[in-house]
């Protein structure tokens, strides 16, 4: 009689101390362990990580190393290949012609990539030790893809068809200093001078 | 798959005219020669039509879908698939890639950027924003719809008064300095 019935809280409290939702660790679906699995912040990027690198003191004669800042955003909604225009603009320009092309640039992602470049440029200005804010140049900018999500489009006559939602990653590099010099195009007399040094190389194979 | 069959050609015609009355008939195609052909119906291929000389098909009907056998029209379809080379090539195209506006200036109002044919952006949201508290003045001032007066309105800011010239026209009070840009009369 003293022992039924017994009360559900009881009962709970006899097992308490096994908890089986604390064997899992919060990310992944192996038990509590010491490995690492992607877990709370979702695994920080490479292009992030690259901020964090820092160099040995230069000695008295090296020349100056040039400042970079690594900045990105990521699941921009908006596509990949209409971001890599817009990012094929901006390549190698100083930081305030590319801001000023964005202002004026009709696409959705100018508004995105422009943020993106104003955030980089405090920071850099606050934590990495830049002067002038007008002395970087974008050294590397380039889009990549995001997570795409397959949704149901409607036609009409009972027809559907699948579409894709996507979505794209946006990266760059400033570097401290002017812009570099754009490359010369190459000129016939390039080629021909290339041409014939290929021919004087040419050396006797299998020989003495 | 909605299939589309435009009206084709007169002699295209005849050739499916041709075709879907040996289907009807199930002969092959190469037979032709004694019969002379006064087959029937001048209806274009474009539907499952009921053939009058056929009876037992009037009573099942077509249960045939209208594209399966009785189009013949072929649509111009990729052969081959492109390879992502040849597909960079056409995306990355100079005509493709966007152009760098060369008509960029700075405002000599404010410094912000402005496109050489078109107003500076700040300045014109500055005016825009006062213009939208006048409104809101003249808005308090008459009360409703279909009140406007048929005289000349003046916008007086703090501190001044209505001179001689603004006799007959209404006056629209703004509890404000006067703007810089806006330049009294």
């Amino acid at each position: 009689h003293s022992l039924f019935p017994p009360g559900a809280a009881w009962a709970r409290g006899l097992l308490s101390w096994a908890r089986p939702e604390r064997w899992l660790a919060p990310g992944s679906l192996f038990p509590l362990s010491c490995i690492h699995t992607s877990t709370a912040l979702q695994k920080i990027g490479k292009w992030e990580k690259k901020n964090r690198i820092v160099y040995p003191p230069q000695l008295p004669g090296e020349p100056r190393r040039p400042a970079e800042i690594y900045h990105c955003r990521r699941e921009i909604k908006y596509s990949n290949d209409k971001m890599w225009y817009l990012a094929k603009l901006i390549k190698g320009m100083s930081i305030d012609q590319a801001l000023a092309q964005l202002e004026f640039s009709d696409k959705k992602g100018a508004k995105v990539i422009k943020e993106v470049l104003l955030e980089a440029q405090e920071m850099a200005v606050r934590k990495h030790n830049v002067e002038f804010k007008s002395n970087l140049h974008i050294a590397e900018s380039m889009t990549g893809r995001g997570r795409y999500v397959k949704r149901i489009r409607y036609h009409g006559k009972g027809m559907f068809g699948i579409m894709k939602i996507s979505r794209c990653h946006y990266f760059v590099k400033l570097v401290e200093g002017p812009p570099p010099p754009p490359e010369p195009p190459r000129t016939g007399f390039d080629q021909a001078k290339e041409y014939v040094q290929q021919l004087r190389n040419r050396t006797l194979v299998h020989t003495l | 798959v909605l299939v589309l069959v435009r009206s084709p050609l007169p002699r295209l015609r005849a050739l499916l005219q041709r075709c879907w009355g040996w289907l009807e008939r199930g002969l092959s195609p190469g037979v032709f020669g004694d019969q002379s052909p006064p087959w029937g119906p001048a209806v274009a291929v474009q539907g499952p039509a009921l053939v009058p000389g056929r009876i037992n098909d009037a009573s099942e009907g077509s249960t045939e879908a209208p594209g399966l056998l009785g189009s013949v029209v072929w649509m111009a379809v990729p052969k081959h698939r492109r390879t992502i080379e040849v597909n960079r090539c056409r995306r990355r195209h100079p005509s493709k890639l966007i152009e760098i506006k060369r008509n960029i200036d700075v405002c000599p109002e404010c410094g912000n950027l402005k496109q050489k044919h078109v107003l500076c952006g700040y300045c014109y949201a500055k005016v825009k924003e006062e213009t939208r508290l006048i409104r809101m003045e003249i808005h308090k001032k008459e009360g409703g719809p279909f009140n406007a007066p048929t005289v000349e309105t003046v916008v007086l800011y703090e501190g001044e008064k209505p001179t001689e010239k603004d006799e007959g026209k209404q006056v629209i009070e703004r509890a404000k300095k006067r703007p810089s840009w806006f330049v009294q009369n």
